[in-house]
């Protein structure tokens, strides 16, 4: 394995009394976009700031290219930050904004021209070097504020929320221009973000946070298929919890009962499955694509389970279900719109519902 | 079919004409009065000067204007070397002013937030104690047997007392100390409303503190600065109470030799003069701040 261009272990952060950030450690390697998923408050602004040297941590080490770099401050850190208000100087043009990163240090006036022009150009702003940032939209100031951290050639690049000031529309095409320029590049990112959807699309990990730890730390699939928890399990896309109590082992399978009702019986793939002895309280996880919605006239499903429509929304491209499963128990599921014969249901028709075996996951309490 | 409902606020016209009224009656006809009497000369009487019209009891009243007190303001060297006092002293105790203020409001607006309403009470305590008084105990200070040459002498840095009331540091450091509010104040206002990002972004991008200080915050800082700069710059120089008391007798400052015209001579026509050209100084910075403004408002809304 070639050594990490970023290792954090065991960085913990208090303020006051309150924890902020607690053992975390992790590595990134060359090239790589971790993002670092998590509600507001769970300690990911912390997190980046250590990084960018605005904090010290209490304890623990953050070292890059194998030095640690904690007692280096920000201005001598080979390491720019993406601000989420971007932090433009107001004062100065677009052009002295890109160049003032490279004018602190000393360069030769051409080159620092020559850079000024290709990272404007690598973010399609040539043209308006001689602007000021308030005569500027909301899109073209966060590619200003891109092209700043870009011009410094940093080690490693830190992302505040990048897309949280540009509406939805501009967020998706942003997106994909920041993943095209990332992999041209080859730049080392570290992004944070609340929005799960933005940590998929850029990262090839991610890095979910919760009450200042990572809870859990994979590829976004890894993620969205195997969540390590009820609250990553929530976070990331939607899902259908229902707790379950474990019955044991048949073949390949657990056995488990819903804890509300004791007649529905289900199953999930063991391989899969946390080690939880018989008797143990667990969630069954189910994601709404996966969960089939049949008539409740039709039979041949052998495995289906009755249930009744309660809440039906249409969103364009899918039908969002919400489904009673018997008492109390209820399941979400989203089934594609426009399947042509099959009219959507409605609020209180009853249906037979079913899922892949493998689509059930079960978590730990 | 009828127009708009009228309300007391359609007609902004009659709300504007209230300060202009002022205007009129506390500043444009007071000058006037005063330009009139510059134009006039010197009498014993009462009043002590002669009537700009004089009318020889037929035909048209006739204009006595005089130039005179005006060409006297050319030739002799007094007033020329008040104007010129004026100028040196207020602009050093400006700069006097700035050194001070910049680091004291940098520092105010680097505060922890809850200290800040304090810190700013303490800028305008002195403002509770009459100016005049501030200035007695700048004499008390720094006369020859005063505080400051005591502890200059006690720390054996002096044997001598060193004279320092009575000369032009000494109005230097009084115009500081009296209108160093009047710099802090606008300094701190547009360094408060600074995004505390935009100091962390220069630092990220390699620039140290003191770099940061001087290529960022006082840049975002300059109409601020430029106010207090003037705010400082323009009541100094009509001066008359700090060089009068801090002064020595060849501290020429123009507010004083007006009040030397004015009482001592009682040269009303000359006093006149000289504050119409006070006046005229004053007017040069004054168009300028104007002119920035103008230029800073037109650039916001670009």
């Amino acid at each position: 394995m070639p050594p990490a261009l970023l290792a954090l272990r065991g960085v913990c952060k208090r303020f006051g009394a309150v924890p902020a950030l607690a053992d975390v450690g992790f590595n990134l390697a060359a090239g790589e976009v971790l993002a670092i998923l998590g509600p507001s408050g769970c300690g990911k602004t912390t997190l980046l700031r250590i990084l960018a040297g605005f904090e010290a941590p209490d304890e623990g080490t953050v070292a890059l290219d194998g030095r640690d770099i904690l007692p280096v401050p920000p201005w001598r850190r080979p390491v720019n930050m993406m601000f989420q208000s971007y932090a433009l100087f107001p004062h100065l043009t677009v052009e002295r904004n890109v160049a003032f990163g490279l004018r602190q240090e000393r360069l030769p006036r051409a080159e620092i021209a020559a850079r000024v022009a290709e990272v404007l150009a690598l973010v399609r702003l040539a043209g308006l070097e001689r602007r000021m940032p308030h005569a500027l939209s909301g899109g073209q100031r966060q590619r200003v504020a891109l092209a700043r951290a870009l011009a410094k050639k940093p080690r490693l690049l830190l992302l505040d929320e990048p897309m949280a000031a540009l509406d939805r529309r501009l967020r998706e095409e942003t997106q994909v221009e920041l993943l095209a320029l990332q992999r041209r590049l080859g730049i080392a990112c570290i992004l944070v973000t609340h929005d799960q959807a933005e940590a998929m699309a850029l990262a090839h990990r991610i890095a979910v946070m919760e009450k200042g730890r990572i809870v859990q730390l994979g590829s976004p699939a890894e993620i969205y298929r195997r969540p390590a928890n009820r609250f990553v399990a929530s976070f990331v896309g939607d899902a259908s919890l229902v707790a379950v109590r474990v019955l044991g082992q048949e073949g390949g399978m657990l056995a488990v009962v819903a804890a509300a009702n004791d007649t529905l019986h289900l199953s999930v793939p063991a391989s899969t499955a946390p080690a939880l002895p018989p008797g143990g309280m667990g969630w069954l996880m189910l994601r709404p694509e996966a969960v089939q919605v049949a008539p409740a006239s039709r039979t041949e499903d052998a495995g289906a389970l009755a249930a009744r429509i309660t809440h039906a929304s249409y969103a364009g491209a899918l039908m969002h279900y919400r489904l009673a499963l018997a008492e109390g128990i209820e399941l979400r599921a989203s089934r594609p719109a426009a399947s042509g014969d099959a009219p959507p249901f409605a609020p209180g028709d009853a249906v037979r519902v079913s899922w892949p075996p493998g689509a059930a996951v079960l978590l730990a309490e | 079919m009828a127009g708009a409902p009228r309300t007391p606020f359609s007609r902004p016209g009659l709300v504007a004409l209230l300060p202009f009224l002022w205007l009129v009656l506390f500043v444009l006809v007071p000058l006037a009065i005063v330009f009139k009497i510059s134009l006039a000369e010197s009498v014993l009487a009462r009043p002590p000067y002669t009537p700009l019209f004089e009318w020889s009891g037929e035909g048209w009243p006739q204009l006595r204007a005089s130039f005179a007190n005006y060409t006297l303001l050319i030739e002799d060297d007094v007033y020329r070397r008040s104007l010129w006092g004026s100028l040196r002293i207020a602009a050093l105790g400006t700069l006097a002013a700035l050194a001070i203020g910049l680091p004291l409001a940098y520092a105010m607006s680097r505060a922890p937030r809850r200290m800040q309403g304090t810190l700013l009470l303490a800028v305008m305590l002195p403002f509770w104690t009459a100016f005049l008084i501030r200035i007695y105990a700048w004499m008390v200070l720094l006369r020859n047997e005063g505080l400051v040459n005591l502890a200059l002498r006690a720390l054996g840095i002096t044997d001598v007392p060193l004279a320092m009331l009575g000369t032009e540091g000494a109005v230097v450091l009084g115009i500081a100390y009296a209108y160093l509010p009047f710099m802090v104040l606008p300094i701190y206002a547009s360094l408060e409303r600074q995004d505390p990002a935009v100091l962390e972004a220069a630092a990220d991008l390699g620039a140290p503190p003191a770099a940061a200080f001087w290529s960022v915050t006082v840049p975002l800082a300059r109409p601020g600065i430029l106010a207090g700069c003037l705010l400082v710059f323009l009541p100094a120089l009509g001066e008359v109470v700090i060089p009068d008391l801090l002064g020595g007798s060849g501290t020429l400052m123009l507010g004083r030799t007006i009040w030397t015209e004015f009482f001592q001579n009682r040269d009303w026509p000359m006093a006149g003069a000289l504050t119409i050209l006070l006046l005229v100084v004053l007017g040069g910075p004054l168009l300028w701040l104007q002119r920035q403004q103008a230029r800073l408002l037109a650039q916001a809304e670009r």
